[in-house]
């Protein structure tokens, strides 16, 4: 298990804007009627984008009237899933993939160039409060390893230099390109491929 | 009423009761944490590890129904090792 | 190696594109029509004909699964959940099923929620995956728009309704009742067995869950025939499996090949073959982290199925192969797969919940040296009272591993570790205080 405490700091309250409530109407459209408690994960995941990446313990409240469920039954899943922020993180926030595929390709150099970058600690924000890092657990793209998230996009193939670029260009308020950052075409061998040639030559 | 064995004797339970419940009933007495007949069944702490025929793990006593010609045992070196 | 066109996902690598007509190109959506109208208890015949086992990891027969669903449809609607968590290190076969080829799993979700009697059918992503999943939900979109689904889904006569739910990076949630859980909105906790989701699953209601990847090759297997899907690998091990070859090799790759494939022709032929040489490979886990390694020796013949890897006591599992050679620390590689676990853990379980944080910390320190010689043993021991002890096969997932570990390297961590009992040489190691924890602030 992890273990994972609310921020100290706490805003006063917390309140859905015009496009989070329009968001938050059309997935509670998804479920059944009277199912609506389905929906909390997903309107946790609009409070945490309103919100500047994180969620406030008012937000949980709010969400909690808005979906007439317990309090506490927000608070549950808000802190058992690893994706919620329960503090601030920046508005860039990097996750690396350190899990045992990524770790022997090198992880580990991702890492360096995030203290690097970034902060000396993880989950502590950068000097201009607009980034963190964070080590985390199997993302999914064991193939492309290693690699991190920041935000919702994967960067593919990297190593400490390439981690350095992209680190530069997020701090500099730039977005870099996400994918596979040696050049290869999603989940193909590199220069090695075999298999269904026709289709990519036609 | 369902019959079962718990350790070799034969009990007569009514349906919806639980294998814990069939082996107090037996004068097995199963130790647990988690189980209080006041509360709901979690099923969580593993205390109440009994072995079942035909079952190759041991199964929670707490939260398995109780059902007809089962054959429960509570004293095997499986049983004493797990919980 | 496996003909071309026996492929079943012919857009892997996504040179064509993913949209409706390309897709129908590939042979989607083509006779939908014509396959429901055969009916219900064909489809079912021939997904049991072809043999197809569930790809999610623990292979159980998708016919079989199928049939368990009540054949008339009560006061309670049907439920078809589409399992798409995939959190496994060393397992992405799903995600380029999602991004490259949706018609295929909405196609397959179409057929499947016919042959349950479904008209609502969730699939829970993980939550890592949403520009993955906002690919799907653009072809989903799309397959309304060309009234593939909704009322009378592609003419078939059927409704359906599909709708995407993330997840919130929680592996246990790949576990069919803890998915369950996650989408009634509630922590992921696994639910006690029985009752069974076939009868009791979503919102109390039957419901059937299936892994992206046994459903999209459904639509294929009716269309080609079980005759042909069951020809290819071998009798129970039949059909085409996606591997998804990472760790120490010169081009890791995903690739779709023949089931029972010799792993060394995967690793030499598709994915170029072990950095350092074939005898520079050390171990290779064959399914996923949850899957006790092999060594090399027993690498060189082993043909990746089922049955094969569980005749060598592990597991083929999601087909998640991460290969491990020499310049490698194995008890260092295994002590981080024991802190996934140990971060994974749901909690619910006392063994699970405890003896995922012993394993990872005594293996912390046998990598570093610092564990005496009697708590070898000790670990196998922590592993035997987690697996098969608690609700859901997470048990068995953490500690296989670890048991994996001590059947093939024990020489090696004892080697390493000769310390005396702590009591003789009154060594004060912390091992009670839970670093991991102690050192994140904002975690």
């Amino acid at each position: 298990m992890s273990l994972r405490r609310p921020a100290k700091d706490q805003p006063e309250s917390f309140e859905f804007n015009a496009s989070s409530l329009e968001a938050a109407n059309v997935i509670l459209a998804k479920y059944p009627e009277g199912k609506q408690q389905s929906a909390v994960m997903a309107l946790l995941y609009i409070a945490q984008k309103q919100n500047n990446n994180w969620i406030p313990l008012a937000a949980m409240k709010y969400i909690a009237k808005f979906l007439d469920m317990p309090y506490i039954k927000v608070y549950e899943v808000a802190t058992f899933y690893t994706m919620y922020n329960l503090a601030p993180v920046g508005k860039y926030f990097v996750q690396v993939c350190t899990t045992t595929p990524c770790m022997i390709r090198g992880a580990n150099q991702l890492v360096e160039a995030c203290k690097e970058k970034i902060s000396e600690n993880e989950c502590e924000l950068s000097n201009d409060k607009s980034c963190s890092w964070m080590e985390v657990e199997c993302l999914g793209a064991c193939v492309n390893a290693p690699m991190m998230q920041i935000n919702d996009d994967y960067y593919e193939d990297l190593d400490k230099q390439k981690t350095l670029d992209i680190l530069d260009k997020i701090l500099n308020g730039e977005t870099p390109k996400p994918g596979s950052y040696r050049g290869r075409v999603n989940n193909e061998p590199e220069n090695n491929r075999k298999t269904l040639m026709d289709l990519k030559n036609a | 009423m369902l019959k079962l064995k718990v350790n070799e004797i034969e009990v007569e339970v009514e349906e919806g009761l639980t294998v814990l419940q069939a082996c107090e009933k037996a004068g097995v007495e199963i130790p647990r944490f988690c189980y209080h007949e006041k509360l709901s069944i979690a099923g969580n702490c593993r205390m109440c590890l009994v072995e079942m025929e035909k079952s190759p793990k041991p199964i929670a006593s707490c939260a398995m129904p109780a059902a007809e010609g089962m054959n429960i045992k509570t004293n095997t070196a499986l049983v004493e090792k797990s919980s | 190696m496996l003909k071309d066109q026996d492929r079943i996902f012919q857009n892997l690598y996504n040179d064509k594109g993913s949209d409706v007509s390309s897709s129908q190109e590939r042979g989607d959506w083509v006779n939908t029509k014509e396959i429901t109208d055969k009916g219900r208890d064909w489809i079912i015949n021939e997904i049991k004909e072809s043999q197809l086992r569930g790809r999610g990891g623990a292979g159980f027969p998708t016919g079989l699964k199928w049939s368990f669903a009540p054949k008339e449809v009560g006061s309670r609607p049907h439920y078809l959940v589409i399992n798409g968590d995939e959190s496994e290190p060393g397992t992405c076969k799903d995600r380029d099923i999602l991004r490259f080829e949706p018609h295929k799993l909405i196609e397959g979700c179409l057929i499947a929620s016919y042959a349950v009697q479904a008209h609502v059918c969730y699939i829970y992503i993980r939550g890592e995956y949403f520009v993955d999943g906002q690919k799907l939900q653009a072809a989903i979109d799309e397959a309304y728009e060309k009234k593939l689904l909704g009322k009378n889904a592609a003419g078939t006569g059927w409704d359906l309704d599909i709708y995407i739910h993330y997840g919130a990076g929680a592996y246990i949630c790949g576990e069919e009742t803890a998915l369950l859980e996650s989408l009634e909105g509630k922590k992921g906790q696994p639910r006690l067995k029985p009752p069974f989701p076939a009868l009791i699953g979503l919102y109390g209601c039957p419901t059937i869950i299936n892994n992206v990847e046994t459903i999209a090759v459904v639509p294929t297997i009716l269309r080609r025939g079980a005759k042909w899907f069951a020809s290819l690998g071998r009798e129970k091990n039949t059909g085409t499996k996606i591997f998804c070859i990472s760790g120490n090799v010169n081009n890791p790759c995903n690739v779709e090949e023949e089931m029972s494939i010799p792993l060394k022709e995967l690793i030499e032929v598709h994915a170029g073959g072990v950095i350092g040489g074939w005898e520079n490979l050390q171990a290779v886990i064959p399914g996923g982290s949850s899957m006790p390694l092999i060594p090399k020796e027993r690498c060189e013949t082993l043909k990746m199925d089922f049955d094969a890897c569980v005749e060598e006591k592990s597991g083929l599992g999601t087909a998640g192969i991460v290969v491990i050679n020499k310049d490698q620390d194995i008890i260092k590689c295994m002590a981080r797969i024991a802190r996934f676990y140990k971060h994974e853990s749901c909690g619910q379980c006392t063994p699970c919940r405890e003896g995922s944080g012993w394993m990872w910390r005594m293996l912390e320190r046998m990598a570093k040296g610092d564990a005496t010689k009697d708590e070898v043993d000790m670990l196998g021991d922590v592993t035997n009272q987690i697996a098969g002890h608690t609700i859901c096969a997470f048990g068995e997932g953490s500690s296989w591993p670890v048991q994996g570990l001590l059947r093939h390297f024990k020489k090696e961590i004892e080697k390493r570790n000769n310390l005396d009992p702590i009591v003789q040489k009154k060594n004060n190691i912390p091992y009670l205080v839970d670093q991991h924890l102690l050192d994140k602030k904002n975690a």
